[in-house]
């Protein structure tokens, strides 16, 4: 019998800016972010924390597994920008790409900030060649009064039933937290990139939220429902799927490929580029009614075949 | 089991104006601007500069008190390798992280001599709730509105403190006018300032977040430099410009991180603390400016040096 999935919609505040950088990039600015979070970035941060929490000094090893288990066990969606009231979704409209009802200008003036970096070399003056510009999504925000508040995102968490990690259960309580051992893996993670630099570090938080409009229409195979034609993560590419978008090759860096089965892991952060494939960027309008799909552990999207969708 | 994200408080008084090049230009007066935060715009230090500093210094300090070799070169690789595996570098990811340094207290000059501005936010977020009776406790106030707030510290000559404040209603902080209103032991919520930073500062004054910003921003130094020919011990034409730098006397915190369990942080703060007193941190540090005191909790007061430094 397979197992199911119960959805938790999960909100974190920003305690500092929070830069999720892709590849390639762009090139009006040295180190573009991506202006949401994908599920790879929560999977990795869990994972951290988890082995973390049960290793005092976890080696590669216990990373690595307490990563396949929490794939097993675990799906999160990608995670928008919220700011008590709405959510900025990408969407690929008619004149323009637009993040929740305002244009992707506007957006970026109230969310988006940059910073530029150099190194000091020995002399105490810029090193050359350093001078680099990272973007990132700032942790706070002037609403239209002028009130300064915090930045929020929002995702969804499928956990499975009787998810385990190790002997350990995982345990959903009644404020949605996910508790191990009665630690709430969520409480504190730190996502993204230039952590170094006290980035990504966001909080959990349940004040507020409102419900993610993912609906899961049959549990034990992890299928959800999106109420609306625009998708709200990547979808992997179908060339018999009518569109209006964009279409991206995705891939990350990591210290392995989790979508690789043969070991070629590395001790260097980030070496490892995952295999790349074409999807569908977020906000991308898909031309047909079919809104039921399967989510991977990273919160990518896959579409059934059509024998599989009108069964 | 290691999972503490609680980054670790530390404080900072400039001694000098500081001065952090944004690296690029705004239309305005000044040619030579610092960096801001994007959303608030109230500048602040960068992690970034925090963080390389600190590994300057704790490379220096390695080389000046634990390498006895008498070749420079050796000593200077021997540290450089010693902070790697604290800091990290391009095949290992360090174990700290440096939050970007915000004001708390910002000194602006008024009628009634140098007042402290900072708001309710900033010290509800970097005080801890009064626990016990001590001069050093303030009260803030339930609710900010476009006042100027006088901080009472407890158990001092009350008399004292209404005497000082019976005449003005009004607080001039440069262009503006505000009602003032004194926050006394009524309120509800009391915070511990901490004795070190109550020594640093004179009257405290919250004001709220929106006017947080432009009194920052309309009291920060702003100098005047000129390049003098030395053949006719003239101005150079073209040569004039202008910088700005966060005022001397300005209170900061800014935050560690520390990644699995790495206690060694208060230590590595002690070996650094005296060359953030006499160097320094940002740039314009061979017209005097940079300079910082730290403090924190576990500071080794010997570590740091001499108490000598100017209000």
């Amino acid at each position: 019998m397979s197992d199911m999935w119960k959805e938790i919609t999960v909100s974190f505040k920003l305690k500092s800016p929070l830069h999720i950088g892709y590849m390639p990039f762009k090139g009006s600015v040295i180190s573009p972010t991506r202006y949401y979070v994908p599920g790879r970035n929560l999977w990795g941060a869990i994972t951290k924390c988890i082995t973390e929490y049960l290793y005092k000094n976890p080696t590669a090893n216990d990373y690595r597994n307490i990563g396949a288990m929490v794939k097993d066990n675990f799906r999160f969606s990608y995670f928008y920008v919220y700011d008590g009231i709405n959510i900025y979704f990408p969407r690929y409209t008619e004149h323009e790409l637009k993040y929740g009802n305002i244009s992707r200008s506007e957006f970026e003036h109230r969310f988006i900030g940059s910073q530029i970096f150099t190194a000091i070399d020995s002399t105490g003056t810029a090193k050359n060649a350093s001078l680099h510009e990272i973007e990132f999504i700032n942790n706070k925000f002037k609403d239209t009064n002028g009130n300064i508040k915090d930045v929020r995102i929002m995702g969804c968490v499928l956990v499975k039933e009787n998810a385990k990690i190790g002997d350990k259960t995982v345990i959903i309580s009644d404020k949605a937290e996910i508790l191990i051992d009665g630690f709430n893996i969520m409480k504190e993670l730190i996502l993204g990139g230039e952590s170094k630099y006290g980035f990504g570090h966001v909080l959990f938080d349940p004040s507020g939220s409102i419900k993610f409009p993912i609906k899961t229409v049959k549990a034990e195979e992890c299928k959800i429902e999106i109420n609306d034609n625009y998708i709200i993560t990547h979808l992997k590419y179908d060339k018999t799927i009518k569109f209006k978008g964009d279409i991206e090759l995705l891939t990350g860096r990591g210290y392995y490929d989790p979508k690789d089965s043969k070991d070629r892991s590395t001790y260097k952060p980030g070496e490892a580029i995952s295999k790349l494939e074409y999807y569908f960027s977020p906000g991308t309008y898909i031309l047909d009614d079919t809104k039921v799909y399967t989510m991977s552990w990273d919160g990518t999207l896959k579409r059934d075949e059509p024998e599989q969708r009108f069964r | 089991m290691a999972n503490d994200l609680n980054p670790k408080k530390v404080f900072a008084r400039a001694i000098d104006p500081i001065h952090i090049g944004a690296g690029g230009y705004r239309l305005g007066l000044v040619d030579n601007t610092i960096v801001r935060d994007p959303a608030t715009d109230v500048p602040k230090i960068p992690g970034s500069s925090i963080a390389g500093v600190t590994r300057e210094y704790y490379t220096i300090y390695a080389m000046e008190k634990e390498y006895t070799s008498q070749d420079e070169a050796e000593k200077r690789k021997c540290a450089e390798d010693k902070a790697k595996k604290t800091f990290g570098d391009e095949n290992k990811k360090g174990t700290l992280r440096f939050y970007d340094g915000q004001i708390i207290l910002f000194p602006v000059s008024s009628q009634e001599g140098t007042v402290w501005i900072t708001t309710k936010e900033l010290m509800e977020y970097w005080f801890d709730e009064a626990k016990s009776e001590d001069s050093s406790n303030i009260n803030i106030p339930q609710k900010v509105c476009d006042k100027a707030y006088y901080i009472v510290k407890e158990n001092k000559d009350s008399s004292h403190s209404k005497q000082e404040n019976k005449d003005s209603s009004y607080l001039n902080l440069g262009w503006l006018f505000l009602e003032t209103e004194k926050v006394d032991s009524g309120c509800l919520k009391r915070l511990a300032l901490r004795k070190e930073i109550d020594s640093w500062v004179g009257k405290i004054v919250i004001v709220s977040e929106k006017l947080f910003s432009h009194i920052v921003n309309d009291n920060l130094e702003i100098r005047t430099s000129v390049k003098i020919d030395p053949s006719t011990g003239t101005a150079e034409p073209g040569k004039l410009f202008t910088y700005e730098a966060i005022s001397r006397g300005t209170v900061f915190g800014f935050e560690i991180g520390v990644d699995k369990d790495d206690k060694g942080v208060t230590g590595i703060l002690n070996n650094v603390s005296p060359y953030f007193k006499f160097i320094g941190i940002g740039g314009m540090g061979t017209r005097g400016f940079g300079r910082l005191e730290l403090f924190f909790d576990g500071k080794n007061d010997k570590a740091s040096g001499d108490k000598s430094s100017p209000a």
